[in-house]
């Protein structure tokens, strides 16, 4: 590899309650890159990203290894370090977009606090960038006087990447982000993240279960079973000649459109 | 000859907006499919309850084998009820989780008098069988199922009392794809093994491609097309029914997508748009498309659409 | 290195239940109390000095005699044995209490489960109903009507239970609305399965945790109110052992006599708290997070 990775992990083990439910050699998402992150419930894929941000702690897991990003080494990173890092240069954005969002909250005052936190100058440049970050991701700045509720899903989704190109993160973590969305949403989603990295050189991560929207979207893919990365590459060769049986399990299932019918 | 089931001029109402306003389904006898497919909110879920009884009908009529069951009360519904099985799209929530899956299939068993008591641990062995399970499954609680024996339990307990006709609401659209492949096969072998009709709601066009002969799109509460499924995927009438497909993440297309079709999402259903409900995103609409509401025509031989430019839609205008 | 997969749910088995139960002291120590208490009503006759204290009986030359060997809880005014009377009290308030919250129940969950179940008219009748029940302050109502009654365990009994079953009628009703519109209700309506036994078998016992929960920790509420009643002549009278009464006569030999107050009243407190502690424990027991925590592993 010539350039160094954003964000590479090494030998990541989780353990919950006595079962080892993560055991991952090796993971690098490199500058600009969306890697996807392939498998079925319970494969680690979401805890793996929660690991990134130090979010397993609290749901009580142990967690060995190492994670470096930009030559930080966020193992054992104290919690303040960590919040320095976390939502800020590492954004994560869930599958339901409207309960990660604080309810009693408006749009814009989770935003500006947010942008103020993390280095905004005023009070006014923050809602200045607020507006901006919004208008960037073909949304009307008006929503910043919204509450969550009055979203929809594919504008609260858009709402959270908005607010991670404002804090101009490095790395942005997509854990199922348009799974709970319609496929047209979803389309313009998966557009909005690809011209945002085209333009910011942004790293994503993108878990997904829906082996279609990684074949879209992402440029690398590692498929993840039981806890193990089995099979990682270019996602055009890993989705079209699968090396591994779990693999082409995966290609087979899902459903096609003139594809063969099922039986 | 009247079909198995027809819907008439279905309109459900929630206070004052239209869920669904309008709809005409025919469904003949099995083995066959129809689809239901349609983004959130454009009242494909309220359509099959609405069919099973389960949410109140504002307006219209669904008939069973030509009698009108839409005041049916009593013992006429009860058998209407066996008649039209749904299945959920959320296997974890539509088994009680106190009861054990022998249990549960025994209740609809005995709530129909199909088999004596003393048959029904044998039966409750054989619906096990017919959708994949063993018999030990029959003493286990919900919870210690996956969620996709769930919903091949969800399945049995609709099998139970022996429908003529199914109302499959998302069945698979909770589950991981390798299991929802499975269930999509065990729906496939159990449409011919039993020659079951069935009303399959999905978001997703290649589950209903699999499945269904007929498909009909829902947009704000209407059918804006109907047709043979692999015609009108392959060639739709319908601008929206172009965006869906377009929108259908696929593996293998490996060229840069197109900009999307179709901008935003639906309008709210509490106000919909004047005219054509789809003319705010729609590529085409003209002045004529904001003001008059086109209605649901034939445009081809067995297909309908709401579009008053669906011949250019259908000569390939969106391509 | 051996990988496993987290099952989907995590489950708690009948031993994990018994197990959390087991964990946790201060359950225990309440569901001990609670047991010792009815136990001690039970086998009263077998267990105290005088039996005949706890009714009629007067020892004209043997009153408010000091605790000592003979008299452990001293005697009271009439020469009768207060331990003998306070061992007797647990036939009294706990059985009173366990009358009340019976009557409540019976009364107020199904009227809950149809309020619930049912909704529309028929809910907002029975919401209606309740609240007016709801508008009085429960120790005033139960005043009222025990002043109303004839002073006797029976009157006290009623006049509480009527005070105490809108709540019941309250909780279930907001727990079957909640499990009503919960699918498997629904494919159980489309089996064709009854009313009747999608009410019994599928929505009470889904319905029924809280209200197990909240019934246990109402025995000492009740215990409580029935002292008050007692405590102000409205309830029990003597010569009947109502701790309630026993403390309301012992007051006016306070602080000399100390022991006509402080046994009795010790068992009004020491019931109501076992019972307490062993209500909050139910709750935790039943706590659906605890008895079945989701696997944490996302999808």
């Amino acid at each position: 590899m010539s350039t160094q990775p954003r964000l590479a992990i090494e030998g990541l083990q989780i353990r919950i309650g006595g079962r080892h439910v993560v055991d991952l050699a090796h993971l690098h998402v490199d500058p600009g890159e969306i890697l996807g992150l392939a498998g079925e419930s319970g494969s680690g894929k979401s805890l793996t990203a929660q690991a990134v941000l130090g979010l397993t702690r609290t749901i009580g897991a142990a967690v060995d290894g190492s994670i470096v990003f930009e030559g930080i080494e966020l193992m054992g990173l104290d919690e303040a370090a960590m919040r320095a890092i976390r939502g800020r240069r590492i954004a994560m954005i869930f599958q339901s977009p409207i309960s990660s969002l604080n309810p009693v909250f408006r749009v814009g005052d989770v935003f500006v606090r947010a942008l103020r936190l993390h280095g905004a100058p005023s009070k006014a440049e923050a809602v200045e960038r607020a507006r901006a970050a919004l208008r960037e991701v073909v949304l009307s700045p008006e929503l910043l006087d919204r509450y969550p509720s009055q979203l929809s899903g594919g504008q609260a989704q858009r709402v959270s990447i908005a607010m991670a190109l404002a804090l101009r993160s490095e790395v942005l973590l997509a854990d199922e982000p348009t799974s709970a969305l319609d496929v047209t949403v979803q389309a313009e989603i998966l557009d909005l993240l690809r011209s945002l990295r085209d333009e910011t050189g942004m790293s994503v991560l993108f878990i997904s279960h829906d082996l279609a929207v990684i074949a879209e979207l992402c440029d690398r893919v590692a498929v993840m079973q039981r806890g193990r990365i089995v099979e990682e590459g270019i996602a055009r060769n890993v989705l079209t000649t699968p090396s591994e049986g779990y693999t082409r399990e995966l290609v087979a299932s899902v459903p096609r459109i003139g594809g063969a019918v099922a039986g | 000859m009247s079909p198995l089931l027809r819907v008439r001029d279905l309109e459900v109402r929630f206070g004052d907006v239209r869920a669904v306003d309008g709809v005409d389904l025919d469904i003949p006898d099995g083995p066959f499919g129809l689809g239901l497919v349609g983004e959130s909110g454009s009242g494909k879920t309220t359509v099959g309850r609405a069919v099973v009884r389960l949410t109140p009908l504002a307006a219209g009529s669904v008939a069973l084998d030509g009698e009108d069951v839409t005041k049916a009360r009593g013992a006429t519904l009860k058998a209407y009820r066996r008649a039209v099985q749904i299945v959920f799209q959320d296997p974890d929530g539509t088994l009680d989780p106190r009861m054990r899956v022998g249990a549960v299939l025994t209740e609809g068993l005995l709530a129909n008098d199909i088999v004596p008591k003393s048959e029904a641990p044998g039966r409750v062995t054989e619906l096990l069988a017919d959708v994949g399970l063993d018999a030990e499954h029959a003493g286990r609680l919900p919870h210690q199922l996956s969620g996709g024996q769930r919903q091949r339990v969800a399945i049995a307990r609709a099998l139970a009392v022996q429908p003529r006709l199914l109302v499959l609401d998302e069945p698979t659209s909770a589950l991981d794809v390798t299991v929802q492949a499975k269930v999509l096969r065990l729906i496939a072998h159990l449409r011919d093994d039993r020659r079951l009709a069935y009303l399959l709601i999905s978001h997703n066009l290649a589950v209903v491609e699999a499945l269904c002969e007929r498909t009909a799109v829902l947009y704000l509460g209407r059918v804006v097309e109907e047709g043979p499924t692999a015609e009108l995927l392959s060639r739709p009438a319908h601008p929206y029914t172009v965006a869906l497909r377009a929108a259908v993440p696929e593996i293998g297309s490996w060229e840069p997508r197109r900009a999307v079709t179709v901008p935003g999402e639906p309008p709210d259903p509490a106000s919909p748009p004047p005219g054509c409900p789809f003319h705010p995103r729609c590529p085409l609409a003209t002045d004529r498309c904001r003001t008059e509401r086109p209605a649901l025509t034939t445009v081809e031989d067995g297909r309908q659409a709401a579009c008053h430019r669906a011949d250019e839609v259908l000569s390939g205008a969106m391509a | 290195m051996n990988v496993q997969p987290l099952p989907e749910t995590v489950a708690a088995s009948g031993s994990g239940l018994a197990g959390r139960l087991r964990s946790n002291r201060l359950v225990v120590f309440g569901l001990s109390v609670s047991l010792v208490i009815v136990l001690a009503g039970i086998f009263a006759p077998l267990l105290v000095p005088y039996p005949e204290d706890a009714g009629g009986a007067a020892h004209a030359r043997e009153t408010l005699i000091a605790p000592s060997s003979q008299h452990w809880f001293g005697t009271d005014q009439l020469g009768r044995d207060v331990f003998s009377r306070v061992v007797y009290g647990a036939r009294v308030s706990p059985l009173i209490a366990f009358l009340v919250l019976l009557i409540a129940c019976v009364v107020g969950v199904p009227l809950g489960l149809a309020a619930g179940y049912f909704g529309g008219l028929i809910d907002e009748v029975i919401m209606r109903i309740t609240d007016i029940f709801l508008a009085f302050p429960a120790l005033l109502l139960a005043l009222a009507l025990a002043s109303v009654l004839p002073p006797t365990i029976g009157s006290t009994t009623i006049a509480i239970a009527v005070t105490w079953w809108p709540w019941y009628t309250r909780l279930i009703r907001g727990q079957a609305a909640s499990v009503a519109g919960r699918p498997f209700v629904e494919g159980a309506r489309a089996s064709g399965v009854s009313h009747a036994r999608i009410l019994f078998r599928h929505v009470l016992p889904n319905s029924l945790t809280p209200l197990i929960v909240q019934v246990s920790l109402d025995v000492s509420a009740v215990i409580l109110t029935v002292s008050a009643l007692s405590f102000l002549g409205l309830g029990a009278q003597d010569p009947t052992p109502e701790w309630g009464l026993m403390v309301n006569q012992g007051q006016q030999f306070f602080p000399g006599q100390w022991w006509l107050v402080t046994f009795p009243g010790m068992a009004i407190l020491i019931t109501a708290v076992a019972f307490n502690l062993m209500g909050d424990g139910l709750r935790d027991v039943f706590d659906p997070k605890m008895v079945r925590r989701r696997g944490v592993l996302g999808g």
